[in-house]
């Protein structure tokens, strides 16, 4: 890969090169990337571009992507790695409509051709894979591969009814080298031509990221379409931060291969747990509060089946998680007559998963809030509770997540004095 | 306000969000984006300095800024355009330098407006946008002090951070907070 000069804008927004005034936003960093094995088309054509050229251009022979520079243009193939949408927040489904999953943007626009001669990648059903997918730096983010239901025209408009429901293959954090994260999974039981669908949405930001692959499995098993049955209803124990739940297992025709846990979420719920036996502890979350749970089953197919039905529970009271376990850096960036910008950073420093923050500080006398980005933020009886938006409410170990707010002050601003996150005492950064 | 803004998007490049009553002044809109850089190997120098590359420009023809955008945004670029160039600056192995005619930018928002009104192109510009100039690649550019052209409603609870009038009535430059697109 001719990667080795392209780094300079990462890096310059990185601030690790020339470091002006005008790089004081520190804490935004960099993404862009896409799937490279098995390769999206977007990179699959500035390959065969790469190669039709000679050097120095990009003029693809492959009908498909001569087609889509003809009507996009060949800045998509140069820029083969920015598929994305930078307000995504995890609805994709909201914000994506049906026949452009693969270019959800005018730019890219011409990747969502419904043809069947694009650059396919040949895989063996079933088999063990070692997903590549080029990155320019490191960002947490969860990685979800779909799979087309068996019998999809690729010839017709890709829609999201054509998806399996729940990804084969999910990642979070995986690992990187060179320029590229890779990780082993396993490819589904699938026959023929399909499209596998990559959604990279990091954790750090409400940008995303989408590839199309386009495949042809070999030696699959005819390709198995029976969902699992739904699994029994859970049952849960909780504590003050966490619940423990178990299910009975469902059955399938092929065998059930894993179990993903759900939060009930509003619009969007939230995949908390995969397992591949019938329990799971769900950690970090906050005394006192309501929560409900789902469990789907999926099979080697990636074939899921309906979800089982929902157990409610109440975490305890108190507690919360360790304290000390977390730590929060509050920064006002700037400041003006009658009114402030604040950035907060919160670190999980604990060893498990912190899900669904919230942190809650006691507003400064004088003080208020009037918008807040990368979290909402409350004010009630003088105490703040600023919560983590869809793409960023569950913070790793190890992970920091931010946001910020303008506020109003009288004279200057003071900062908070103390900060709690699900109940615990966090450490001043 | 607006004069405010400005000063302090020369400043620093923070989240406060200024004025975002649109203007149609062509002594407005841009002008607060930063320094004005009225040709592609001014742009180029500046793209070097912040970023140690971008070391060869290299001119290009307007038929081969239809052949990297394709003919759709050509039809939208294009008549705006007083020239263009390219470099090399990472991760971008093309990034275009464009060089709006200053003058245009009220038009070249109006079209743009009307294209996604019509159903021409579904999203806002993707370039991003300086003081009379624009960078094909949006990686990290906010970072160099670049903006999005925004010419759509702010939805409700929509998260907007730093905000500038745009030249049309209903477009706005934007840098939102943790965006980097």
């Amino acid at each position: 890969m001719r990667l080795k000069r392209f780094g300079a804008l990462a890096v310059a927004a990185l601030g690790i090169v020339g470091v002006t005034s005008v790089f004081v936003q520190s804490g935004v960093a960099v993404a862009h990337g896409s799937m490279t094995y098995p390769p999206s088309r977007t990179y699959a054509c500035y390959e065969d571009g790469r190669a039709g050229s000679g050097g120095g251009d990009l003029n693809p022979t492959n009908p498909a992507c001569v087609a889509a520079v003809q009507l996009g243009g060949k800045q998509p193939l140069w820029d083969w790695y920015g598929n994305l949408i930078s307000q995504a927040a995890g609805k994709h489904r909201e914000i994506i409509a049906d026949g452009d999953l693969c270019g959800p943007t005018t730019k890219y626009d011409a990747y969502n051709l419904a043809r069947s001669d694009w650059p396919v990648t040949t895989l063996r059903a079933g088999a063990s894979i070692n997903f590549k997918y080029n990155a320019w730096a490191p960002h947490p983010g969860r990685w979800d591969q779909y799979v087309t239901r068996d019998g999809f025209d690729v010839t017709q408009p890709l829609k999201w009814s054509d998806l399996e429901p729940a990804p084969f293959d999910s990642i979070t954090n995986p690992p990187l080298g060179s320029g590229e994260y890779s990780w082993n999974g396993t490819l589904p039981n699938k026959s023929g031509r399909h499209i596998i669908y990559s959604i990279w949405q990091r954790s750090d930001s409400p940008e995303a990221f989408y590839s199309c692959s386009d495949v042809n499995f070999t030696g699959g098993g005819g390709g198995d379409t029976q969902a699992p049955t739904a699994p029994g209803t859970p049952t849960a124990t909780a504590t003050a931060d966490s619940v423990s739940l178990s299910w009975p297992a469902a059955s399938d025709n092929t065998g059930v291969s894993g179990y993903t846990v759900y939060r009930e979420a509003g619009a969007t719920d939230v995949s908390v747990a995969t397992t591949s036996g019938t329990t799971a502890t769900v950690t970090g979350l906050s005394a006192d509060t309501a929560y409900q749970f789902y469990v789907v089953a999926r099979d080697a197919a990636g074939n899921t089946s309906s979800p089982s039905i929902a157990v409610s529970v109440r975490t305890s009271t108190g507690g919360g998680t360790t304290p000390g376990a977390c730590a929060v850096t509050y920064s006002v960036p700037s400041s003006w007559s009658g009114g402030f910008t604040a950035n907060v950073s919160v670190k999980n420093t604990g060893s498990s998963a912190v899900s669904a923050w919230q942190l809650v500080w006691d507003v400064p006398s004088g003080q208020g809030i009037t918008q807040a980005w990368s979290a909402e933020v409350a004010v009630a009886a003088g105490k703040a509770t600023a919560k983590g938006a869809s793409w960023n409410q569950n913070i790793q170990p190890g992970q920091t997540v931010s946001f910020g707010f303008n506020g109003t002050s009288q004279g200057t601003p003071a900062n908070p004095t103390s900060f709690a996150l699900n109940g615990a005492s966090c450490a001043a950064a | 306000m607006l004069g405010r803004c400005a000063a302090l998007v020369a400043l620093l490049v923070g989240s406060v969000a200024c004025s975002s009553a649109a203007t149609d002044s062509p002594g407005l809109g841009s002008n607060a984006l930063g320094p004005p850089l009225g040709t592609p190997a001014a742009v180029g120098e500046w793209v070097r300095e912040k970023t140690g590359q971008c070391d060869e420009v290299v001119p290009r023809t307007m038929e081969e800024f239809a052949e990297f955008v394709g003919p759709l945004r050509a039809r939208l670029y294009a008549p705006y355009v007083a020239e263009w160039a390219t470099c090399e600056a990472g991760p971008y192995q093309r990034l275009g330098l464009v060089v709006f005619q200053r003058e245009k930018l009220p038009d070249f928002q109006r079209a743009w407006q009307g294209a996604m009104a019509g159903g021409e192109v579904s999203d806002n510009p993707d370039f991003g946008f300086g003081n009379g100039f624009a960078l094909s690649g949006t990686l990290g550019l906010e970072l160099l002090g670049l903006h999005e052209l925004r010419c759509t409603p702010v939805g409700p609870g929509e998260e907007v951070g730093h905000t500038l009038p745009a030249e049309a009535e209903g477009c706005t430059y934007v840098q939102k907070p943790g965006h980097h697109h």
